[in-house]
């Protein structure tokens, strides 16, 4: 009889919880988690790798766009957003984003595309980066910061550019790393 | 974690994509388990293959996400264990017949780590499953026991032990680099 | 005692097999139909007889897990749709940028 092992089951699942053995992701995205309050809608997606792969068996293979983005998944270890929505200009500051930014210049991840836009007042008020660790942990962070809404995306694990163009479908345009580098000059750029 | 579950039921039910979550998911633990007892990558990989082949074929021994990781523990370290024993050829140097790594005299040792790891390669093979379980594992005495199936009071007394020999191999070390 | 173990945890790391491992693993499983798991239905059926309310918590969890997992799965389009859009959004910035500088660089050279 499996009495008790049910029982059991039940008891370890609720006592354990947390994922066995999950690696420390490289960057904390805990910083922006302030900015809840002020946003008028907060999206917050957390999919460390046992809810990655569990999502995945869910995603529908006769849709090829969903079945590219299951491939894609494969060596992906997890995914985290936070996106936010302002009602209003300068509800957030480039210095809320600042935590992030440093967390990837200090583990030395090559900037492939950035793009800036400053105000009359020569303040930033726009700014695209996409970063891509090129080291063996893989990984990809987006930070996109508009007026009224601020978009952070980080995928851990192994992202090859060109994997991206696989879920044109979703939307992924092709991506020319080379030759489209333009905004302020970084000094780090392109370090591989 | 117990969203393993999930996946652990539609494997049983035949959906390759959910078992090949639950290979990914856990495909880190245990080929490093495998890497650190055999210090062969090549070797590890396969070792790591037939231990999801395995657990491939004994899917319904699975009772839930909370069995698997202890289940998928004790069949990397037996297996590493069989292995180990049934490879005739190989030097197992009681640790302290073991030579020492060569240390260029009055340079800073940039390798520790890696001769620790090798130290702990040397050790008998449960003294280095239980070093493995306990320090790369992070596992307690008690789950130890668990997954190789021996008392407690074994596994303590097997992991001093280790340890006893580790540190004394560090401290001759230590004595020869100064 | 305490710096052999930090020393010992920080040696023995975990590590990545070699890329592809999954699809290697995958490649050697023998593709088999579904099973109808009867041996669940005999466990439930077990379960029940002997003790119902264990078996009722049991599959209420399996579902909230199921639950948790389909809901994941559209937070997963969610996150690549955002980081679609984005990355569309910096092209095209990049882009337009990129078209000034043209023509302040054709302007410069006379050639407008």
């Amino acid at each position: 009889m499996k009495t008790g092992w049910m029982a059991g089951a039940i008891i370890l699942a609720a006592v354990t919880g947390a994922a066995w053995g999950q690696p420390t992701p490289a960057l904390d995205l805990s910083s922006l988690d302030k900015l809840e309050d002020k946003a008028k809608e907060v999206n917050v997606v957390t999919l460390d790798q046992n809810l990655l792969h569990a999502a995945v068996v869910f995603l529908d293979d006769k849709d090829k766009n969903q079945a590219a983005a299951k491939a894609l998944i494969g060596e992906l270890r997890a995914v985290y957003v936070r996106n936010f929505e302002f009602a209003h200009k300068d509800e957030y500051s480039m210095a809320d984003i600042e935590p992030i930014r440093k967390q990837v210049h200090a583990l030395g991840w090559s900037k492939i595309v950035e793009s800036k836009e400053k105000g009359d007042d020569g303040a930033l008020k726009e700014i695209d980066e996409v970063y891509l660790n090129t080291g063996p942990g893989g990984g990809l962070a987006i930070i996109s910061a508009e007026p009224k809404e601020l978009s952070v995306v980080y995928i851990d694990g192994v992202v090859k550019v060109e994997d991206l163009k696989k879920l044109r479908g979703l939307g992924v345009p092709d991506l020319d790393i080379e030759g489209t580098h333009h905004g302020s000059p970084d000094k780090d750029a392109d370090k591989k | 974690m117990e969203l393993v579950g999930v996946l652990l039921d539609r494997s049983v039910q035949g959906d390759a994509s959910a078992f090949a979550g639950i290979v990914r998911a856990n495909q880190s633990m245990v080929y490093s388990v495998a890497w650190s007892f055999l210090r062969d990558a090549a070797l590890a990989d396969e070792l790591a293959q037939d231990v999801f082949l395995e657990l491939y074929r004994n899917l319904r021994q699975i009772e839930s996400g909370a069995h698997l990781v202890p289940w998928l523990r004790r069949v990397t370290v037996n297996r590493c264990i069989d292995r180990v024993r049934k490879r005739k050829r190989e030097a197992l140097v009681a640790l302290d017949d073991a030579p020492e790594p060569s240390t260029p005299a009055g340079e800073a040792d940039p390798f520790a780590s890696e001769q620790l790891r090798r130290m702990v390669a040397s050790l008998p093979e449960t003294q280095r499953a239980i070093v493995i379980l306990r320090y790369q594992e992070d596992m307690d005495p008690t789950e130890i026991a668990s997954v190789l199936k021996m008392p407690v009071n074994t596994v303590k007394s097997k992991l001093h032990r280790a340890l006893a020999l580790l540190r004394g191999k560090l401290e001759r070390r230590e004595e020869k680099e100064s | 005692m305490n710096d052999l173990e930090d020393l010992l945890r920080n040696a023995l790391e975990r590590r990545e097999p070699p890329p592809g491992f999954a699809e290697r693993v995958m490649a050697r499983v023998p593709r088999r139909p579904p099973v109808f798991a009867w041996w669940r239905q005999m466990a439930a059926i077990a379960a029940l007889l002997v003790v119902t309310v264990s078996s009722a918590m049991y599959e209420r969890h399996r579902e909230v897990e199921r639950r948790r997992a389909v809901e994941a799965s559209h937070e997963l389009i969610f996150a690549l749709r955002l980081t679609a859009a984005k990355l569309d959004r910096v092209q095209y910035r990049v882009a337009r940028s990129s078209a000034v500088v043209k023509v302040e660089r054709d302007e410069v050279k006379g050639n407008l």
